[in-house]
């Protein structure tokens, strides 16, 4: 799920010269790390409801989940179980 | 390059003279008011920080022709405003305000919600905006509007509408500030997903510049925020364009001028970013500018809009 996450948010978020091999798993999506903002979030909420069936449904859920690649993962996973 | 946004929404008087009108609202009505509101225009017209604030939006629309035309265009946009302010609050303390609008109008409204099961109303800080709740009650559905409310606002609580015809217990209206974590866009999707009508204005950026779309507007390149947009988009919503205009005490005309479909991949193919979206808020900016040649004097944008 790591790397079909990883090439969505290429494709979605259009990062430009970015490679799924240089999104560290655990580096932080927003402020440092990815450098994504409060639409690129808009973004990743539908594309994961698109794709994964998962919604994140406000801000309390958004932290939690928009941490890094590993905890949308795991929050995706949480929400499928 | 992060930027901060260029105005404020707090207000110009301290509680204790908003305290004033709210009396004064209570014991002789609105006209008191209005009254009481001449001479504190006037004050704040001839004082040079606060009366130079809608320069450029004076010499751009209404030209310049001298310091006392210029005071007079200064005064009457205050007091418009103001008169507005005034009828927010007797909205609040009398839940009297009359918000009128055309049939046709309202079903294209209805439709459009019918349709999509959420819609974005899109306006600007024009007319009598704070009042367009009165103006939505045929409108059966949740309502959010993105309202930033700065620290320290003294008049906060005026931010609580009463519906007229709701026994004055007034309408659970959800507020998003755009100022919380994510500008709020976490909320705006979920409004949106739980079938309401969000309200944003789209005439004042918060300032950061990835997200601006670069418009004419009155004869020069303003910035308008692109988040109405994207997240239409991103929600298959489509967006209605609203704007209201005082047109007497405590009465107001609202009226649908433009409706606006984003589609789903705007912003993904050969044209990316914000940049995808200039023709949408130039659309908007378009239907502002025609507002602002009806009612010249109920433009509420009181600082410098241009590059």
């Amino acid at each position: 799920m790591h790397t079909k996450l990883k090439e969505l948010l290429i494709e979605e978020l259009n990062l430009v010269d970015v490679t799924v091999d240089e999104i560290e798993d655990d580096a932080p999506l927003f402020g440092e790390g990815l450098e994504l903002d409060s639409l690129d979030a808009v973004e990743i909420v539908v594309l994961v409801q698109k794709n994964f069936n998962v919604e994140i449904k406000n801000m309390e859920e958004g932290k939690e989940a928009f941490q890094s690649i590993n905890s949308l993962v795991n929050f995706i996973k949480e929400k499928q179980a | 390059m992060k930027r901060t946004k260029n105005w404020s929404s707090k207000s110009l008087a301290p509680a204790f003279f908003h305290n004033i009108f709210y009396g004064i609202i209570r014991l002789l009505g609105r006209p008191g008011a209005y009254c009481l509101l001449f001479f504190v225009v006037a004050f704040y017209t001839l004082l040079p920080g606060v009366g130079k604030r809608p320069a450029q939006y004076i010499r751009r629309r209404l030209g310049s022709q001298g310091w006392l035309s210029s005071k007079r265009h200064t005064f009457l946009l205050y007091r418009n405003f103001g008169k507005m302010l005034v009828d927010r609050s007797a909205l609040r303390i009398l839940g009297d305000f009359e918000a009128i609008g055309s049939d046709e109008d309202k079903g294209c409204l209805q439709k459009l919600y019918a349709k999509h099961k959420r819609l974005i109303l899109l306006t600007g800080h024009v007319g009598c905006w704070q009042m367009g709740f009165s103006y939505l009650d045929f409108l059966d559905a949740p309502k959010a509007v993105v309202m930033l409310m700065d620290r320290g606002d003294v008049d906060r609580h005026s931010f609580k509408w009463k519906v007229p015809g709701n026994e004055g217990q007034g309408e659970e209206i959800t507020v998003i500030n755009p100022a919380a974590p994510m500008g709020g866009t976490l909320e705006m999707l979920s409004a949106l997903r739980e079938n309401s009508v969000l309200c944003i204005n789209g005439d004042r950026t918060m300032g950061e510049g990835r997200h601006n779309a670069q418009v004419n507007f009155l004869g020069g390149k303003i910035e308008l925020p692109i988040t109405p947009f994207k997240i239409a988009a991103a929600t298959d919503t489509p967006i209605a364009v609203v704007f209201s205009a005082r047109n007497g005490p405590g009465k107001g005309y609202f009226r649908v001028t433009e409706v606006i479909h984003v589609p789903a991949d705007t912003g993904k193919g050969k044209v990316r970013g914000a940049e995808a979206f200039i023709p949408y808020a130039q659309n908007f900016s378009d239907e502002l500018e025609k507002y602002c040649q009806e009612n010249p004097y109920q433009f509420y944008n009181f600082y410098n809009m241009w590059n």
